[in-house]
Order: structure tokens, then sequence, then C-alpha cells
């Protein structure tokens, strides 16, 4: 029962701070086809182990407010979701995280580099050629 | 149990001190720790190893993976794992070649563990499920947690529904620990299968496993069925020999938002042996997220039928029937009768993207006359079966 004081402590502490990420994100690919457009279901399996359609996904590393934007309108899931089923994809041997880049210049640099590789920017930002909007959130 | 956390503290040290960082493209390292103390409310049983005293050697472990990638399509995975439970086997856990023509299929030959439940192939990496201790009823050591052998996975899509299919196949030669007792379990062409589809937030899993010939030692039951046939009594020492096939289907879905998510699986166990028993469990878990902290609860339950030992061998003639009458009956109430519901009520918090913190607590109601998964004497009418389990621990994956 000594646990219990504890227990109830850890669930008090700490208030709930909900995010409400209302920017907008860009999902882009270096394709030699720009006509394609995918659903936001479809880029949600591209980011997360599923079909990929033959994307590479790059994404930004954990704790960037884009990416915090791009989990909460597109992938639909919280960070801490997200790293505990990558944990479960790399130690099953099923897949592993997509390539992540610091900023949005390592970004658009990856995304111009690597042929069929798919990222994310945020709204506005002003994409180089050969780079495709295959995805806009709402 | 030193040599056991020296382990332990030497693998955490040398990754934390980034001496087994990534040390080549080709070559990466990896791995999953955790610390996880707990304190039994009764001191009547044990209940996953804990009785009333805190204990951190129950379920704490570290892990290394290396993957090499030789090329395009092969690579090569292993797994060490160090575990705090003298009743768990230190050691390789995983060893396998992958072979991947393509994004859609994937080969691997090795060890490898069964993927049954949701979390089966990753029950030791803590960091991707929400409990400290994964529901009892469902992801106990009954089920035959690794294979030798091979498996084929598929990875396609329809429109917006993504689906896999697994398909495996290997033999299974381990000690299984069952009511505080090990026994050693042998079985020849275990194979099974996994469907797994999701849709926008939904998912949906359905898994089959066949063992075809289990064959189970225990060294205890020998004597008296040697005595069995000495006396006359063949049909009932057949009884007691633990050979046959067994099979199990589950069923799983699950939902995952923003803010909750709920999952729920369900398993039907059956066996033709005949001393064993047919399993039904179940649990349904609902989790809601206040940004990095998660509250979650689960009810689980389980129902085990077993198959009674007919004891036809008659009482007062002599005191060697007498002996072989009673030693049937003590027979009778040894195999474990895992009748188990329970709720556990648990917060999570990922105070860093590869650390969490966690914190459980389970009100745990079995049946009298029964183990309910509790490691007592199974005649002991003290104990009403109900206890509360408190669980804190860290989580780590690196």
């Amino acid at each position: 029962m000594r646990f219990l004081p504890l227990f109830i402590l850890t669930l008090v502490v700490s208030p709930p701070k909900i995010v409400h990420a209302r920017e907008g994100v860009l999902v882009v690919a270096n394709l030699a086809d720009s006509s394609l457009v995918l659903s936001k279901s479809e880029i949600r399996s591209v980011f997360m182990g599923g079909s990929t359609k033959g994307l590479s996904p790059v994404e930004f590393v954990p704790g960037s407010y884009i990416r915090k934007v791009f989990n909460t309108r597109v992938i639909g899931l919280p960070e801490a979701r997200i790293q505990s089923f990558w944990a479960q994809m790399r130690f099953s041997g099923r897949s592993s995280p997509p390539v992540s880049v610091d900023s949005i210049d390592e970004m658009l640099l990856f995304l111009a580099e690597h042929k069929a590789s798919v990222g994310y920017l945020p709204e506005g930002t002003s994409l180089p050629k050969g780079l495709t909007v295959i995805y806009e959130s709402i | 149990m030193l040599r056991r956390f020296a382990s332990f503290f030497l693998i955490t040290s040398l990754f934390s001190h980034g001496v087994l960082a990534d040390t080549s493209n080709d070559l990466e390292f990896s791995g999953f720790a955790r610390v996880v103390g707990g304190y039994l409310s009764t001191d009547e049983a044990k209940y996953e190893g804990y009785d009333n005293s805190f204990s951190v050697s129950q379920k704490s472990l570290a892990a290394v993976q290396a993957d090499y990638t030789f090329n395009d399509y092969f690579s090569m995975s292993g797994q060490l794992l160090w575990h705090s439970d003298e009743s768990r086997q230190s050691g390789v856990e995983w060893l396998y070649l992958t072979y991947q023509p393509n994004a859609s299929w994937q080969f691997n030959i090795g060890r490898l563990r069964t993927p049954l439940l949701k979390f089966s192939d990753v029950i030791d990496v803590g960091f991707a499920y929400p409990w400290l201790n994964a529901p009892q009823q469902l992801y106990s050591g009954y089920l035959f947690s690794q294979y030798e052998g091979a498996n084929a996975r598929y990875l396609g899509y329809y429109n917006e529904v993504t689906f896999s299919v697994e398909l495996y196949w290997g033999n299974f030669d381990d000690e299984i620990l069952s009511n505080g007792t090990s026994s050693d379990v042998e079985v020849d062409g275990m194979f099974g299968g996994v469907i797994e589809t999701s849709y926008r937030g939904f998912q949906f899993r359905v898994a089959t496993s066949f063992a075809n010939d289990t064959a189970v030692e225990l060294d205890e039951l020998q004597p008296l069925i040697q005595g069995l046939r000495a006396a006359g009594f063949g049909d009932t020492a057949d009884t007691l020999d633990i050979n046959g096939a067994s099979s199990s289907y589950l069923l799983g879905v699950g939902y995952d938002s923003l803010n909750w998510f709920v999952t729920a699986e369900i398993i039907k166990v059956e066996s033709e042996i005949d001393v064993l028993a047919a399993i039904d469990s179940s649990y349904i878990t609902f989790g809601y997220y206040f940004d990095e902290i998660l509250l979650h609860a689960t009810i689980a339950s389980s129902r085990q039928s077993l198959n009674e030992i007919d004891n036809p061998i008659p009482i007062g003639f002599s005191p060697e029937l007498d002996a072989l009458y009673f030693a049937v009956e003590e027979v009778n109430s040894y195999f474990p009768t895992d009748d188990l519901d329970s709720l556990t009520l648990g917060a999570r918090w990922d105070f860093r993207t590869n650390l969490a913190f966690k914190t459980e607590v389970s009100f745990l109601k079995g049946k009298e006359g029964k183990t309910s998964f509790f490691e007592l004497d199974v005649n002991n009418t003290e104990f009403d079966r109900r206890a509360t389990l408190y669980q804190l621990g860290i989580e780590w994956v690196f």
C-alpha cells in the first residue's frame, strides 16, 4: 500500500498540456512525375513503415516544431506513440524509422540530392525546382 | 544475481558512454533496457515472481542488438539479452539473416521470436507498449516465445488499406516456467501466420499458431507413470504422457488517435494433450494522452478448462495402491488452473524521446481452488486469490 500515494502523485503532477498545431504543412517529393498527389492516409503510411509507394521518407528530428505540426496534422499520433511504434518495428526486425534531419535547409538539400525522397516543410516555404508538393494539409 | 546485474550495468554503461555507438554505415548497434520494481500485497503467494517485499530482480533487463548490412538485399541481426530474472535464460535472443528483395517482401531465417500477439515479438522491449507488465493472462510463458526456423512477410496496400501477411515455420526447444515449475518443452514443426490490416487509425489483426508435436518432459512424473504401468493402470499413465498437438487463435482490434487509443486482443488456445487445457483469455486497454503523459486502464481475464485425470485406483486394498491413488490426486492439483480477472491502472511519462517512466497498479482477482497465475500451494484455502501488485519502472531504448 505504501506505493499508492506515489502512484496517485504521479497522476496529479504535470498538469495536462494539449498541443494545438494550427500551421499548415507541405509534403514534398523529388519526383520526375510532378502530377503525383497522395491522400493523408497514404502519406501516413509512407512515414509509418507501411506502403512506401516507391518513396523514401525523410523527417525532422524529434523535438522540432515542424515535426510536431506534421505529427498532429498528418500522422495523427503523439510523439510518444510514434517512438513506441518505431521501437517495436526496429526490435522486431520489421523496419527502421525514416532518415532524420535537423533543419529546413538540411531537408531541402537532402530532398534535392535524393531522387524519390519525400519530406515535409512548413506551409509557405519557397521550393526549389525539382520538388513537387504531393500533399498539403488543410 | 550479482553477475546478472553486473552484466546489466556493463551493457548500459557502454552505451551511455558511446562505446557501442554506431560504428559504421554497415554495422549499427542499438538496444534497450528496463529497470522495474514491484511489490505484491500478500505474503500467501507470489505473482510474476513478486512477493510482499520490494524487488527489482523480476523484470529488469538489458539487451544490445547488432545489425549488419551486407548489401541492398541481405543483412544480419543479432540480439543479446541479459535478464535479471533467474528463471529467464540470458543470451542470444535473436540471430537471423534477412533477405529483402524489394520494399514489399522480407524473408528471415535463424532464431526468431514468435509473432502471435500484438507485442509478442517485443515483449522484452517495454518501451514499445504502455504497461510495465503486459496482461499476464495472454502474455504469459505458456506460449512458445521463440523458434528456430524461417518466416516470410509481405507488405501491401489497396486504396487506403495497408496490410501485411506473415507466415512462419520452425522448431522450439526451451524451458517453460509455469506455476513456479520449469519443464523442458520440445516442439517439432511449429507454424503459423499473422494478417494485419490498418485503415486510418484502425488496426485489425488475426493470427494462428500450430504446434504439431509437442513433448513436455516433467521428470517428477516419471516414477508415477512407471508405477501406474506396473500396477496395470496403463490408461491413466497414458494421460500423464504430455505429447500432442496444440493450436492458438488470436483476434486483435485497435484504434489510435492523437489523444487516445483503445486496443483489445482475444486468444483461444486448444490442446489435445489430456492433462493440459483449453484457455480463453482477453484484454481491453484504453489510454488517454496528456501531451507526454499517458494514462491507461486495462481489464483482462482468462478462463482455463482443465481435463481432470480419471483416477480408477481403488483405495483401502494395499498401502502401495493407496500411495498411487493419492499421487494421482496430487497430480490433479499440480497442473495450473489460471482463471484470473484483473484491472490495471497505469501511467507512462515519456520525459525523453527514448526514456519513459512508468507506474502501475494491478488489482488481481483469482478463483479459490485455482492457481490463477499465482505461485502457491493450490490447496491453500487461507488465501482468497486476491492481491494487488504495485510497480514502478524506467524504460530505455538506445
